[in-house]
C-alpha cells in the first residue's frame, strides 16, 4: 500500500489532509518537520509526499533538494501559504508534481496525490525492471556479452565472428545462450533488455563501435 | 709726564660727557623757564625723543608723559629751583615711553650761575623697577617664612603634644596606614589603568606624590598637567561639576567614584572611572591625601553609546516596516486556520457523500472547523488590539526634519534596488500637526512602491524623487516621483482601493493604508503619471492651523 507522506508545521493543515487522504482510502502519514521527516522516512516505501514550502527549520524546497542528491526520487505536491511564483518555478524544474496555493480547493490536491502515486508507481515499475534486466545480464560470461554487444550494436553474426576472430557457427551458438540468458523471445526485446541493463552506456568503448553510430540519446536515461 | 693744564680741562670733559652718556641712568637739565638744555640717551629713550637733542627747548607737556605726571614733575622743578635746595632720593612710578610702568628713584638739584643764582635744575633718575620686585618678593618670602613658621611652631607643639599622649597607638596606626597606602597603590596598579597619591595641604591645596606612567599614557599630558591636583584643566568642561564634586567630597572624608570625561592632549576625549579616597588624619583633623585609581573606559562607553544608538534604529526601523510584516503576518495567520477550516468542510462533504459515512472523522472535520474558526476570529481580535495602539500620536511636527530622521533608510533602500533617492526639501515648510512614526510609515511606503515600479530592467538610470513643498493654501505637499513602467489612468484611479494590487506578491495594503494615514491627518492623496515616464504620488497635509478635522 502506498503512502501519502504530509510534511507541515501547522496541526490544523497536517490533520485536515490527512484526513482527506483517508476520506479516498489512502493511507497519511504526518510529520510536523522536516528533520522529523527524514528520521524515519524508508526510501523503499512507495509512496507521495505532500510538503508545505515555508517551514521552520529546513524549508520544503531545501528537502526537495536533499532528496534529489541522495537519489530519492518520491514525487513531491507542494502546498504553500504564499503564492510565490519564482519559488514554484523553482520547485517544478527541480521536477515537483505540482504546486498549490492554500486555501485549495480538495479536489485539486486529490488529484494531485493521485497523479504523484501514479508517478511513483511507474517508477518503481522501470527501476524493478532494470534490476531485472541487470540480474539477467549478471548471468552472462564475458564472450556472451561481446556478442550480445554486437547483437545490439545492429551486427550480423557474420560481422561479429570477423570481429571477434571465430566462426559465425560460434557466434551463433553465444547468441542463442544469451536469448535464453536474457529469456528474450526476439532480437527487438532483447535490445530492449541490453538497455534496461545499461548495455548501451558502454558501447563507445566496445571495439566494434564504428564511426556514425552513437547511442540514442534514450538508452542512456 | 703728567701736566696739569688746558688738556686736562678737555680730558676732564670728555670724560664727563662720556659718563653722562653712559650711566644707566637718565641725566637730563633745564632751564628756569622748565625747558630742556640736553640730556643723555637713556633720558631720551624714557621721553619718547630719538637723540638727545632732540629734547633741547621742550618742556615736559610736549614729551611722553602724561599730564599728570608733567604737573608733578613741574611740581619738583619749581621747588628745587624757588627753593633752591635739592630733592633726593624720591621714588616716583612713571610711565614710560614705550608703555611701561616703571619705578625710578629721582634727584633733582638745583644748577647755579657763577653767580650762584639758580639758573635751572639737573636731575637723575634711575630705573628701580627691578629691584623693587626683587624686594617685593623677599618681602613677601620673609613674611610667608614667618608665617609658615609660626604655623610649623603651633602645629609642632600641637603634635608634640598629641604624640606624647598618643604616641604608641600613633606608631601602631601608622605602620596600618603605611601597610593600607602601599597595599592600595599596589592593588590599583595592577588593577587599573593609572594610580595616583596626592598630599593635602591645609588649604585644601593637592600636590602630587607619585603618579603612575600610564596617566601620561592615557590622557597624552605630563604629569606635571594635575600635580597640583588641578583636574580641571584636563577635565571637559561639561563634566567640570562631576570633578569639582569629587574634589569636595574627598576634602571632606568621602571616598568618591566617578566616570568623567578629560580631554587628551591629542585633542581627543577619554571617558575615565576614577576611584579615589582620602586618607583622614587624626592627629590634624584632616585629609591629609587622596589616593585613587583610575580606569579608561572609554572603549566601554563607546561601545555603550553605539549600542543604544543601534538599538534605537532598530526600534524605528521595527516601527516603520511594521505595515508590510503585519499584512503579511496577517495573511499568514488568517490563511492556515482558513486553509483548514475549507478543507475539513469539503472533507465532510465528501465523507457524507458515502454510503455509510465515517461518524466519527466526520465528528473530528468539524470539531476542527469549530477549533480554526476561532483561532481566525483570535487573530482578528489580535489585529483590532494592535490597531488601536497604533492611534495616531500626533504632535507639531518639523516635515523637514521628519523626512531627514529616514533619509538614510530610504537611500539604503534604494542601493538594494539600484537605484537613487534624491531629496528636494523646501527650507521654508510650515509646521504641521502630525505623528511622524505614521508619516515615515507614508514615506517609506510610496518610496519602496517607487522602487518596485523601477524594478524591470530599464534604459535610464532609475531615480526616485523624495519632494516637498509648500502647497497653497493648504501647507505641505509630499511628492515621490518615480520613472519605472508608469500607471494608465483607470488603473490610478483603483490605486488607493484596499486589496487592489498590480504586483505578483503583493497584497494591496500599502497604498490604502497610506492613504487612510493622511486622511487621518486632515490631507489628501493622489496618484498621476509623470508626462515622460513614471508616476508620482502625492500627498498634501494641512499646515498648523489650517486642520478641517481628523
Amino acid at each position: 500500500m502506498p503512502v501519502v507522506f504530509i510534511v507541515d508545521d501547522d496541526l490544523g493543515v497536517r490533520q485536515m489532509i490527512a484526513r482527506m487522504v483517508r476520506s479516498v482510502q489512502l493511507t497519511p502519514r504526518t510529520f510536523d518537520s522536516v528533520h522529523e521527516f527524514l528520521d524515519q522516512f524508508d526510501p523503499a516505501q512507495p509512496g507521495c509526499l505532500v510538503l508545505d514550502v515555508r517551514m521552520p527549520g529546513e524549508s520544503g524546497l531545501e528537502l526537495q533538494e536533499r532528496l534529489a542528491r541522495m537519489g530519492v526520487r518520491i514525487p513531491i505536491v507542494f502546498i504553500t501559504g504564499h503564492g510565490d511564483i519564482p519559488m514554484s518555478v523553482r520547485a517544478m524544474k527541480a521536477g515537483a508534481v505540482d504546486f498549490i496555493e492554500k486555501p485549495f480547493h480538495d479536489q485539486v490536491l486529490l488529484d494531485a496525490i493521485h497523479t504523484a502515486l501514479a508517478r511513483d508507481r511507474e517508477q518503481r515499475k522501470a527501476e524493478s525492471a532494470r534490476a531485472d534486466a541487470r540480474a539477467r545480464l549478471a548471468t552472462l560470461t564475458p564472450r556472451e556479452r561481446e556478442v550480445l554487444s554486437g547483437v545490439v550494436a545492429g551486427l550480423a553474426n557474420k560481422q561479429i565472428a570477423a570481429k571477434l576472430g571465430t566462426t559465425e557457427q560460434t557466434i551463433k551458438l553465444h547468441r542463442g545462450r544469451v536469448m535464453n540468458k536474457m529469456r528474450a523471445d526476439s532480437v527487438a526485446e532483447l535490445v530492449i533488455l541490453a538497455q534496461r541493463a545499461g548495455v548501451m552506456d558502454a558501447q563507445e568503448h566496445a571495439p566494434w563501435s564504428h564511426p556514425g553510430h552513437e547511442p540514442s540519446p534514450e538508452s542512456r536515461a | 709726564m703728567h701736566k696739569p693744564g688746558i688738556d686736562d680741562t678737555h680730558e676732564e670733559r670728555r670724560l664727563l660727557t662720556s659718563i653722562i652718556a653712559h650711566i644707566p641712568s637718565g641725566v637730563f637739565w633745564k632751564g628756569r623757564d622748565f625747558r630742556y638744555r640736553g640730556c643723555n640717551q637713556a633720558f631720551a629713550r624714557s621721553a619718547g625723543v630719538d637723540r638727545p637733542e632732540d629734547i633741547v627747548g621742550k618742556t615736559d607737556y610736549e614729551l611722553a608723559w602724561e599730564k599728570e605726571q608733567a604737573d608733578y614733575f613741574r611740581a619738583c622743578d619749581r621747588l628745587v629751583m624757588e627753593e633752591n635746595r635739592a630733592l633726593l632720593n624720591i621714588e616716583e612710578v612713571e610711565r614710560q615711553a614705550d608703555g611701561r610702568q616703571a619705578i625710578l628713584l629721582t634727584s633733582k638739584v638745583p644748577l647755579r650761575d657763577d653767580e650762584g643764582r639758580v639758573c635751572g635744575v639737573l636731575g637723575i633718575d634711575t630705573d628701580i623697577s627691578h629691584l623693587k620686585q626683587v624686594e617685593n618678593e623677599l618681602r613677601q618670602i620673609r613674611a610667608e617664612l614667618e608665617s609658615r613658621v609660626q604655623q610649623r611652631t603651633a602645629e609642632l607643639s600641637a603634635a608634640n603634644e598629641q604624640l606624647r599622649r598618643e604616641i604608641r597607638d600613633r606608631e601602631r596606626a601608622e605602620e596600618a596606614l603605611r601597610a593600607s597606602e602601599e597595599r592600595y597603590r599596589l592593588v590599583s596598579e595592577l588593577t587599573s589603568d593609572y594610580a595616583y597619591s596626592f598630599s593635602v595641604e591645609p588649604g585644601g591645596r593637592c600636590r602630587a606624590e607619585w603618579l603612575t606612567d600610564a596617566f601620561s599614557r592615557i590622557s597624552g599630558h605630563p604629569p606635571s598637567a594635575i600635580e597640583n591636583g588641578d583636574w580641571g584643566r584636563i577635565t571637559h568642561p561639561d563634566d567640570l561639576p562631576i570633578v569639582e564634586r569629587r574634589i569636595r567630597c574627598l576634602l571632606a572624608g568621602q571616598s568618591v567614584v566617578n566616570e568623567f570625561r578629560i580631554i587628551a592632549r591629542d585633542g581627543h576625549i577619554r571617558w575615565l572611572r576614577d576611584h579615589a579616597r582620602p586618607i583622614w588624619s587624626e592627629s590634624e583633623r584632616r585629609v591629609i591625601r587622596i589616593l585613587g585609581a583610575a580606569q579608561d573606559i572609554t572603549d566601554r562607553k563607546q561601545a555603550e553609546e553605539e549600542a543604544r544608538r543601534h538599538q534605537a534604529a532598530l526600534a524605528q526601523v521595527a516601527r516603520l516596516t511594521t505595515l508590510g510584516e503585519l499584512a503579511a503576518q496577517l495573511a499568514h495567520e488568517l490563511n492556515q486556520p482558513l486553509c483548514t477550516m475549507v478543507g475539513n468542510a469539503q472533507t465532510a462533504q465528501r465523507l457524507l457523500a458515502a454510503p455509510a459515512p465515517d461518524m466519527a472523522e466526520l465528528r473530528d472535520a468539524l470539531n476542527d472547523i469549530v477549533t480554526f474558526g476561532k483561532q481566525a476570529a483570535t487573530v482578528i481580535k489580535q489585529l483590532r488590539e494592535f490597531l488601536r495602539q497604533q492611534q495616531p500620536r500626533p504632535i507639531i511636527l518639523n516635515v523637514q526634519r521628519t523626512i531627514e530622521e529616514i533619509a538614510g533608510l530610504l537611500e539604503a533602500d534604494a542601493r538594494q534596488h539600484a537605484a537613487r533617492v534624491r531629496f528636494d526639501i523646501a527650507d521654508d515648510l510650515p509646521a504641521i500637526r502630525g505623528d511622524p512614526i505614521q508619516l515615515q510609515q507614508v514615506l517609506l511606503n510610496l518610496v519602496r512602491n517607487g522602487l518596485e515600479a523601477m524594478s524591470l530592467p530599464q534604459e535610464t538610470p532609475r531615480e526616485l524623487i523624495v519632494n516637498a513643498s509648500r502647497h497653497a493654501p493648504e501647507g505641505v505637499i509630499l511628492r515621490v516621483s518615480d520613472n519605472g513602467v508608469g500607471i494608465d489612468p483607470a488603473t490610478a484611479e483603483r490605486l488607493f482601493e484596499p486589496f487592489f494590487t498590480t504586483k505578483p506578491a503583493g497584497l494591496g495594503l500599502g497604498l490604502a493604508i497610506c492613504r487612510s494615514i493622511i486622511e487621518a491627518h486632515g490631507g489628501r492623496m493622489w496618484a498621476e503619471p509623470r508626462p515622460d515616464r513614471g508616476t508620482t504620488f502625492c500627498a498634501v497635509l494641512p499646515a498648523l492651523g489650517e486642520e478641517t478635522s481628523s
